[in-house]
């Protein structure tokens, strides 16, 4: 399948959807770990990209990225801001001039964002935070395009993937960010950030459908 | 000239621990923070610290960051990485307060950036009692 500007201000608008209905419940999550502003941040970050992309009306997929990467660089305020805005930035650079992007280009950008993210934050696989959701799908998806599937094909593998790998941070230690002071007590919470990881992957499969 | 790129989560830390700074490097430094959301709470505009990490690498011969909690931190990393990687930029892996207090000092003083990111990483280990 090929993704357009459009499936990408589609996913855009989707994920924002997800971070404002779940706003309450990701600062819940967050307030038990952290500092209990994660919904609100996410929320303020998405409201803020969508206003941008309707002013600017981006022409190409790598548009659209770049434009909600400053967005959210600039809005959301935590560590969520430079990590997600990495996302975006990374595909935004991996995605170049073109019109649109087939499977692998789709996943290749999420590889470099994957990256970005590790980059940044140092995290690994167990840290109690988005890169155990993130690794885990982008190498699912890497795995099964490179065997000649398509993301539609395999989307309810992906969010139900996600959906696991979320909540498998429930009895994590946090070895990163603020939740690691909390040692011990960090136990038995779900990580936000992983959360809303998920709901990156879910938006992204269902832009595919249409809205 | 070198600079000091004051970060914080909260937008009164970097405003008053610049005032600090200015008060003990007045001259030959240029001194900047920058705290808190758009809307002056607890945060950190990252872009205006990509915005403001630019200004000074224009402006002066070197920058050195400090920055308090993990945001902060993240955000002058974000800000390098989109920058590719200047070379005349350093973050000093120091306190905040004390890092830059005697970052400003010594880079008031004409030491070199690598000099000034040594001394203000030193202020991890000096005791106060």
């Amino acid at each position: 399948m090929m993704y357009d500007t459009e499936y990408f201000i589609r996913f855009v608008n989707i994920f924002a959807k997800y971070l404002a209905e779940n706003k309450e419940y990701l600062t819940q999550l967050d307030a038990a770990i952290g500092d209990g502003d994660h919904g609100i941040n996410m929320d303020r970050g998405a409201k803020a990209a969508l206003d941008r992309l309707s002013s600017i009306n981006p022409k190409t997929p790598g548009e659209v990225m770049r434009t909600v990467g400053m967005a959210l660089l600039s809005s959301v305020g935590g560590a969520a801001g430079p990590l997600y805005g990495t996302v975006f930035m990374r595909m935004s650079i991996a995605f170049r001039n073109n019109d649109k992007i087939d499977d692998k280009g789709l996943v290749s950008a999420l590889e470099q964002a994957l990256l970005g993210i590790k980059g940044l934050g140092k995290a690994e696989v167990g840290d109690k935070t988005m890169v155990d959701v993130w690794e885990p799908v982008v190498n699912f998806l890497k795995e099964n395009i490179e065997n000649g599937r398509t993301l539609p094909e395999i989307c309810a593998d992906v969010v139900a993937l996600a959906e696991e790998r979320m909540k498998a941070t429930i009895p994590l230690q946090a070895r990163k960010g603020r939740a690691s002071y909390l040692g011990e007590r960090s136990i038995g919470h779900q990580d936000p950030g992983a959360t809303s990881s998920y709901y990156f992957f879910k938006s992204l499969c269902e832009a595919i459908g249409g809205e | 000239m070198l600079s000091i790129l004051i970060l914080s989560h909260s937008p009164e830390i970097a405003r008053g621990l610049k005032n600090m700074c200015l008060q003990m490097a007045p001259d030959d430094v240029i001194i900047e923070a920058v705290g808190g959301t758009k809307e002056g709470n607890l945060g950190i505009d990252a872009e205006l610290v990509l915005n403001k990490l630019q200004e000074l690498i224009t402006n002066s011969d070197g920058v050195v960051i400090l920055g308090d909690i993990g945001s902060t931190i993240l955000a002058a990393k974000n800000a390098l990485n989109m920058l590719s990687s200047p070379v005349n930029v350093c973050i000093a892996d120091a306190p905040l307060v004390e890092g830059a207090v005697i970052a400003s000092i010594e880079a008031s003083l004409g030491s070199p950036l690598q000099e000034v990111v040594k001394k203000a990483e030193e202020t991890k280990f000096v005791s106060k009692l």
